[in-house]
């Protein structure tokens, strides 16, 4: 009987998955470090516009000594030492950095968010393995830890499709809005076929609503890398041809996403000729689908941090 | 199927997976944007019919990106680009992106005065007319600031 869930990395180490993890994570924060340091050394174009902002502003290297903080828990996370307080301490000092980002800049950098919400399915994984089986096995660990990550990343889409219809409805498919994002991001372009391709959507009203539709589906749709490897294969090759779409169209590179989804649902172990594990966790006892309470307790605190800092969180657009 | 088997296929990454999406989910609702939870709203409300971006046209009324020059000198030397002013000037539909205006900004703010054969360009806020019929979008221009500047690219 085919279980409802199975991976590429089934029967494989996990350490590629986990140091991809930490180098599309480390690179994304290093580069959300190196904007912060830009920006905060230019308060006439970026002015502080908060307590953080303002006191941070005064100590010489603050962004890198931030970075130094977050690449400390990403390199236990790398080395499986301390994986869950290692992540826990990276996206604690990657919060700040964000924060710093949000008050300077006006806005998050949605970018980090996506590795960002991936290290937190890691060690929500990492936890849950924690408390089904005391021993900790890695291969159960990194095997809940991967589930982890594909429910947040998946939940990530689904919350943009959902923000679209809550806020513009039905709207949201009109045929103006992939042709505002064309016109205010860049319309025009070097390349012809690209000047070309762009000009097609504004001058076709029904190809913007096409685009527009399939952004809500699979967007929408992204709960299916919750299911079969090669339906997440197929789901995330539409993702991938989306933000593909966005670069062509809108000049929005999100290269973080695009990167943990190849990551994630390739089947690399087979493409490498990796070997298999010698004694591959068997689906036993410590498989069946069980929520221990601790584990619904630190699910639980989740939302509650969530709602605690609700009054700091950015909403806009 | 039965609902046995249904359950024999269940498994725990089954349950981690879906726990973690639909914890991201709920917490990213309460919150907004607070790293790492996002409801990822970026350009989430509906589009307006007009939409205006700010662009380049050379002597020969070809028009371009504000990058593809360099080298600014406009007339008065102080005007700079500004949300607020922009649509005093020339209207409410001339609303660009606050942080598209301030990238422009940006570029001309770097790339100033730099000695060269320049040419002269005019800076236009295009605003867009989006309808829902075929052809090109009907576009209005205003005129902000008349500047020199030097083709990127080209020999000094």
């Amino acid at each position: 009987m085919t279980p409802l869930w199975r991976s590429y990395w089934d029967g494989y180490a996990r350490t590629p998955l986990r140091l991809g993890l930490v180098g599309i994570a480390g690179l994304e924060l290093f580069v959300e470090s190196y904007q912060v340091a830009w920006q905060a050394g230019d308060p006439a174009r970026y002015p502080p516009s908060g307590a953080l902002s303002r006191g941070l502003a005064d100590l010489p290297g603050a962004p890198w000594f931030v970075f130094a903080m977050i690449v400390v828990g990403l390199v236990a996370v790398a080395r499986d030492r301390s994986p869950i307080a290692g992540g826990l301490w990276a996206l604690a000092w990657a919060a700040l950095l964000s924060e710093w980002q949000t008050q300077i800049f006006g806005s998050p950098s949605r970018n980090a968010f996506f590795p960002g919400a991936a290290v937190l399915g890691w060690v929500l994984g990492q936890l849950w393995a924690g408390f089904v089986d005391h021993d900790r096995p890695r291969e159960l660990r990194e095997r809940l830890g991967e589930a982890g990550m594909l429910g947040c990343l998946a939940a990530a889409y689904v919350g943009s499709c959902l923000s679209k219809l809550l806020s513009a409805g039905a709207q949201w498919s009109s045929a103006t809005q992939v042709r505002a994002l064309v016109l205010w991001q860049e319309p025009l372009a070097d390349w012809g076929w690209l000047l070309a391709y762009r000009q097609a959507i504004l001058d076709d009203p029904s190809l913007a609503r096409i685009a527009a539709i399939a952004t809500l589906v699979i967007e929408g749709g992204a709960f299916l890398l919750l299911l079969g490897p090669r339906l997440r294969l197929v789901w995330a090759a539409l993702i991938f041809a989306l933000h593909l779409n966005i670069i062509l169209l809108c000049t929005m590179p999100y290269l973080e996403p695009m990167a943990l989804l190849l990551l994630l649902v390739v089947p690399w172990p087979r493409i490498a000729g990796a070997t298999r594990l010698a004694h591959p966790h068997a689906t036993d006892a410590r498989e069946r689908p069980t929520l221990p309470w601790t584990m619904a307790i630190a699910l639980a605190c989740v939302m509650l941090f969530a709602w605690a800092v609700a009054p700091w969180g950015w909403r806009g657009h | 199927m039965s609902s046995p088997s249904r359950a024999r296929r269940l498994t725990l990454p089954w349950l981690v997976a879906w726990s973690c999406f639909a914890v991201y989910l709920g917490a990213a609702r309460q919150v907004g944007s607070f790293f790492p939870l996002s409801v990822f709203d970026m350009y989430q409300g509906q589009a307006p019919d007009v939409v205006a971006r700010v662009l380049a046209v050379d002597a020969s009324g070809q028009v371009h990106e504000l990058h593809r020059f360099e080298g600014f000198v406009c007339e008065p030397a102080a005007w700079r680009l500004d949300r607020r002013e922009l649509a005093r000037q020339c209207g409410d539909d001339h609303r660009p992106l606050p942080y598209v205006l301030r990238d422009q900004q940006q570029w001309i703010d770097d790339h100033r005065d730099r000695s060269g054969a320049a040419e002269s360009i005019t800076i236009i806020s295009r605003a867009h007319v989006l309808e829902d019929r075929p052809g090109a979008p009907a576009a209005r221009d205003c005129v902000l600031v008349r500047c020199t500047a030097t083709r990127r690219g080209a020999a000094p």
